[in-house]
């Protein structure tokens, strides 16, 4: 009961004007990014970070979050109507989303995947009301060795997990780590790797971070591979209702996505891709009907839509509660927190329940905004998919520039974001996936603080971290995950020696 | 009979000189004991087990190629340096003339230039969204959130 009377007071904060317009423009966003294939929600919401700065922290995060869940439900459309996924875990809707639109059921394919995202977005939304507050009330023991420990945990999580070159992900968080350490160290006031160069004294800002490693680095990466776009027939209403078999097919996958989405996208590193795939997956394997799979099979879409919106609205529960973001998204959404004075953790819900509340009706408002962009208004998006990108990457470029200079006013931020998307594009070059560099950027300076402050009250003794039940359990595991990741290029070299 | 492609080994060394970077960059910060880290401690720490990895990684590519298993040179491999080139410089011209020029001269000629890196786009539609954004921008920042760059500016 308290939850619902929390929810209601939430309502109250998300339905202000401003409240409305920026989900409204969040979510709006969000599809358009989502759309559109060769930026993703990652390189769009961190183009928007800087217009936190004018905004109010609940106003800025129901904005963001948005963008961020938006982009999943308009990532299914550029995968059914062109066989091109918009966003990464929307590749496993081309499976049979895109034979769906070459039998001419695009409309019901597309009227499917909306509801299917719907449902899996709400039973997230569920888990998260209920579950955050008794996970942040756990936390509220956790010391400094616990939070060292759950860190660790999600940036080798995160980095072996999803990656399928595990141990290049943990190069790049380590990379990730260093580049956060740049700047005045907070306990010697000591510079560290500053050259003496006054911006550099706070460290590198997220802004230009992540503009560089994802805005920049993705259009450079993409202006050669684009096609040029074909010309699509408007999508009929008429020809969005499904049969009454489709509805009979649809109930049960779109459960069992949620189910499993929502379980993925709330552990460190796993995220919506994983969660798209592994319900997939899951349906495909307990069909009586495997042989349908891949020729337009109704579950094929709806299992993985609906596991990867429920997974994008429970990454916001480690992320809140705990102050641990699981993907490099997240991490964003944490750093805009942070430029916002808070810090989110166990204190966050009592503290700023408005916040919590609020955000949490957000995503109510906006799945139903979503619904209504992605049903009656989805020849808007039809006709946008058709826009060329030769017209879109070179605004997007001056997008940038712009919002990164008007932070600080700072002429140097500009350049360090073209060196950072020079270092993106020579990473993706060379098979290395800059994400996880962005999620060490971010947890490095909490994982030192951390650190430091659990071997003061140990008096250098590491292995009573292993002792805590808490800390050491998660210890245990993030050295698996490193033993496993070691492993896996002699894994593999064997593996091709042998066949 | 394709090359051998070089990539995964030229990646790796581009990884481990970043790690000795750090190692270096670092040489001067206190370590400090276990009980009481030092600023040196943690990016030391990390910098050896980023070194580390890189080098195990360069290891495992190089017995692979020795072995004749290393992955072929493919056509997709190929470095697309002008259109990281453009985007660069068009960056560049913006960070060095929005203080000289003001917004908007400074959002079109980085919009142009960086429009050119495809060359599929047509020059005159170049010009044409050129204008547009400018528009935008001058709607948007100035007038909308009113940031404090000038629009114009006098460059004497």
């Amino acid at each position: 009961m308290e939850t619902l009377a929390n929810l209601a007071a939430g309502f109250g904060v998300a339905f202000s004007l401003q409240n409305l317009i920026y989900c409204f423009a969040g979510v709006t966003l969000g599809t358009l990014i989502g759309v559109l294939p060769g930026i993703g929600s990652l390189a769009a919401v961190s183009m928007l970070l800087p217009v936190t700065y004018y905004l109010e922290p609940t106003t800025a995060l129901v904005m963001l979050a948005g963008v961020f869940y938006g982009a999943e439900y308009g990532g299914s459309i550029a995968s059914i109507l062109l066989n091109l996924p918009g966003t990464a875990s929307a590749a496993v809707t081309c499976l049979d989303g895109h034979p769906m639109a070459k039998k001419g059921r695009a409309g019901v394919a597309l009227f499917v995947t909306t509801i299917a995202s719907f449902v899996g977005a709400a039973v997230g939304i569920i888990i998260l009301s209920f579950f955050s507050p008794v996970l942040a009330s756990v936390a509220n023991n956790f010391t400094s060795a616990e939070y060292f420990a759950v860190i660790l945990l999600g940036l080798v999580g995160a980095a072996t997990i999803t990656n399928s070159a595990p141990m290049r992900g943990l190069i790049m968080v380590a990379f990730g780590l260093l580049l956060g350490a740049i700047g005045t160290d907070v306990n010697s006031g000591q510079q560290r790797f500053t050259h003496g160069v006054p911006s550099l004294f706070d460290g590198f800002n997220i802004v230009v971070v992540a503009m560089g490693l994802f805005g920049v680095s993705e259009i450079i990466q993409s202006i050669r591979v684009t096609r040029q776009r074909t010309s699509e027939q408007p999508i009929t209403l008429r020809s969005m209702i499904p049969t009454r078999q489709d509805m009979r097919e649809f109930t049960a996958p779109a459960l069992r996505g949620s189910a499993i989405g929502s379980f993925i996208g709330a552990l460190p590193g796993a995220g919506q891709t994983i969660a798209a795939f592994m319900s997939y997956a899951m349906e495909k394997r307990i069909s009586k009907r495997p042989e349908k799979f891949g020729t337009g099979a109704i579950e094929g879409i709806t299992a993985p839509e609906s596991a990867n919106n429920a997974a994008s609205i429970t990454a916001f529960i480690p992320t809140l509660t705990l102050g641990i973001p699981g993907s490099a998204t997240m991490a964003l959404i944490l750093g805009a927190l942070l430029i916002n004075g808070i810090t989110p953790g166990p204190n966050l819900i009592p503290q700023n329940p408005e916040l919590f509340w609020g955000l949490v009706a957000s995503f109510w408002i906006g799945n139903v905004l979503l619904c209504i962009l992605n049903i009656p208004l989805i020849n808007i998006w039809v006709r946008i998919i058709q826009v060329p990108y030769g017209y879109l990457y070179p605004a997007i470029i001056v997008l940038v520039c712009i919002g990164v200079f008007s932070v600080n006013l700072n002429i140097l931020d500009v350049v360090f974001v073209m060196a950072f998307g020079v270092v993106g594009y020579l990473l993706k070059v060379y098979g290395f996936e800059p994400a996880p560099v962005l999620l060490g950027f971010v947890l490095g300076p909490m994982l030192e603080e951390n650190l430091r402050r659990a071997l003061l009250v140990n008096r250098g003794n590491f292995m009573a971290l292993m002792e805590r039940p808490i800390s050491g359990t998660f210890l245990v595991i993030t050295a698996i995950l490193l033993v496993w990741a070691l492993a896996s290029p002699i894994l593999r070299a064997r593996r091709s020696r042998a066949s | 009979m394709s090359r051998v492609s070089l990539r995964p080994i030229i990646g790796y060394l581009l990884v481990c000189a970043a790690a000795a970077y750090f190692l270096w960059g670092g040489r001067n910060l206190t370590f400090g004991q276990v009980a009481n880290i030092g600023p040196g401690f943690y990016p030391t720490t990390v910098a050896i087990a980023m070194a580390g990895m890189a080098a195990f990684g360069l290891l495992t590519e190089i017995m692979k190629i020795m072995r004749g298993a290393g992955d072929r040179a493919s056509d997709d491999e190929r470095f697309d340096w002008s259109s990281l080139a453009v985007i660069s410089i068009a960056i560049l011209v913006f960070a060095y003339t929005v203080r000289w020029v003001g917004l908007i001269p400074a959002v079109v000629a980085t919009f142009i230039i960086a429009a050119l890196a495809d060359r599929r786009t047509p020059k005159r539609m170049i010009l044409i969204l050129a204008a547009g954004l400018a528009l935008l921008t001058w709607a948007i920042f100035i007038v909308g959130l009113s940031v404090s760059i000038p629009a114009f500016r006098a460059p004497w």
